[in-house]
């Protein structure tokens, strides 16, 4: 009901793109150093590990595809998700449920606001707009920390790696790498804004909500990138 | 539908309101008319903040009717609800002030954000301004909630559930958890707004003496005070305003009369809340 009342209203006026301004600086840019920072170290780990494996082969030099193939299908999306959740579900648990539990809610349907409008649709767009935007940059940042491992450790030619990295990603991949953040990105915003609004029991509940939310959306992120993963290998098999 | 309908502000109607299958208001029926004062005891968990914000359509009842303005709240979605609440102040417990906004902004979201209060741009700043010169917060726009005492938070709220100077005004408990003499200032401040703006009140509280204000007390626009005002004329035109003492228990309207009815209860449960009258 929250999720459709929630896209509903992105096509009813009132709009507060004050609102969806603010939260897209709090969840995009906010978010954007722990974004970077986990993209680079898990691709500089991806090297590491990877090369290991693929030195048993001899194929060292692809180490710059397994990298981006593993970031740009997986990891990233993944990783910057569960980041996000962490950051900004449990943030929206606990702003949302401080209000609720102030009777702050009440008071804007008292004053004539939908706090679903006001407060969840804005939410779910700055969401859904920046999480595949944090994505596309910590995938890059990722590949790019794969490639100092490559240089610096592996002695891998530079070019050598960033044309492996780049000829193994097919449109499939791309797709998949941006559908999975977008999808991530409802639940993390709408899971996020469900358990504030229905916090009960004052400053424990809100602590409740915070957790629950956090939690609830991580382990969602998993089933979903299962679920997406499996459209997509079907696919492409078939 | 009773004959008085049209002329009662606010009607419950045999409403019954339940949260996890305990009721929190059973069987509740009352009209409250223009002009009049309604002073609603109880205890902690009597049912008092749920009868107020089924009121305002914030709860929705398991059973009966709830009539404001001679629309039937019951009936109403969310969105046809929000022009019924432009016409209903509420001072919610705690203030319910929103903790981001400056004082100002928060006065002003009602002129801003109701649909059906016409205010113009440039209207709403004196508006704003007049209404905490109403509540003597003159100098506190630019201030943010948490930089306010308790007293001067109550006060705050009080000038944004009247600022759009609704006929209905609702005060949940107002002077929960302040000291004698600011309570007493806020309770003066009610006394106010009712009587210069005439507006019909709902008073929720665990005092009495609150109660013995608000029936007692009229305000005096010359002085600038409160003043005595049993056995006078209130109102324009000698119009006498009422007060009606309401006592709940367990979610049961149990008493509902005049204070001098209320006095003479011989109800235990009742007699505890006029006991503690000073």
């Amino acid at each position: 009901m929250l999720a459709g009342r929630a896209i509903k209203n992105v096509f009813r006026s009132p709009h507060y793109t004050d609102d969806i301004a603010l939260q897209m600086d709090i969840i995009g840019v906010g978010s954007l150093p722990i974004a970077v920072l986990t993209g680079f170290f898990s691709g500089a780990v991806m090297a590491l590990q990877m090369s290991r494996a693929l030195s048993d082969y001899g194929q060292v030099g692809k180490t710059g595809t397994l990298v981006s193939l593993t970031l740009v299908r997986e990891l990233g999306p993944v990783l910057t998700a569960l980041m996000v959740a962490g950051r900004n579900s449990s943030g929206m648990a606990s702003e949302l449920g401080s209000m609720k539990v102030t009777e702050q809610i009440d008071a804007m349907r008292a004053l004539g606001t939908d706090p679903i409008q006001k407060l969840v649709t804005p939410r779910l767009i700055a969401t859904c707009t920046m999480l595949p935007l944090l994505t596309i940059i910590a995938d890059f940042v990722g590949i790019f920390g794969g490639w100092v491992i490559a240089y610096l450790f592996l002695h891998i030619d530079s070019r050598q790696y960033w044309s492996t990295a780049w000829r193994s990603l097919e449109w499939n991949d791309v797709a998949q790498g941006l559908l999975k953040p977008f999808v991530f990105a409802f639940a993390i915003a709408l899971i996020g804004c469900f358990y504030g609004l229905r916090t009960t029991g004052g400053t424990q509940g809100v602590g409740r909500a915070t957790t629950q939310a956090m939690v609830t959306a991580s382990i969602l992120i998993f089933i979903l990138t299962l679920i997406i993963a499996k459209i997509f290998v079907s696919q492409a098999g078939g | 539908m009773p004959a008085d309908n049209h002329q009662a502000v606010l009607r419950f109607d045999r409403v019954t309101v339940s949260f996890n299958d305990v009721e929190a208001l059973s069987n509740v029926s009352f009209a409250a008319y223009e002009g009049e004062s309604r002073v609603i005891l109880g205890a902690a968990g009597s049912g008092k903040t749920v009868l107020l914000k089924t009121a305002l359509g914030l709860v929705k009842p398991d059973s009966g009717e709830v009539y404001a303005f001679g629309e039937n709240l019951t009936t109403l979605n969310e969105r046809q609800l929000f022009d019924i609440r432009s016409k209903i102040g509420m001072l919610f417990q705690e203030g319910a002030l929103f903790d981001s906004l400056n004082i100002q902004e928060n006065v002003a979201y009602p002129l801003l954000n109701q649909k059906s209060i016409q205010c113009a741009p440039e209207r709403v700043l004196p508006r704003v301004e007049e209404a905490l010169e109403f509540v003597e917060l003159g100098g506190t726009l630019e201030k943010f909630p948490s930089e306010l005492s308790g007293g001067m938070r109550r006060r705050a709220a009080i000038a944004r559930a009247v600022v759009t100077e609704p006929p209905l005004v609702l005060y949940d408990s107002p002077t929960a958890g302040l000291d004698p003499i600011t309570a007493h200032t806020i309770i003066a401040l009610l006394i106010k707004e009712r009587d210069v703006k005439q507006t019909t009140t709902l008073l929720v509280t665990q005092r009495y003496q609150d109660g013995n204000l608000i029936a007692n007390f009229r305000y005096n626009s010359k002085q600038g005070c409160i003043e005595p005002a049993r056995g006078r004329p209130l109102g324009p035109a000698g119009r006498a305003m009422r007060t009606t003492f309401m006592v709940l228990r367990d979610g049961r309207l149990i008493f509902e009369g005049s204070q001098d009815e209320l006095e003479e209860a011989r109800d235990p449960y009742i007699s505890k809340f006029v006991k503690q009258r000073v």
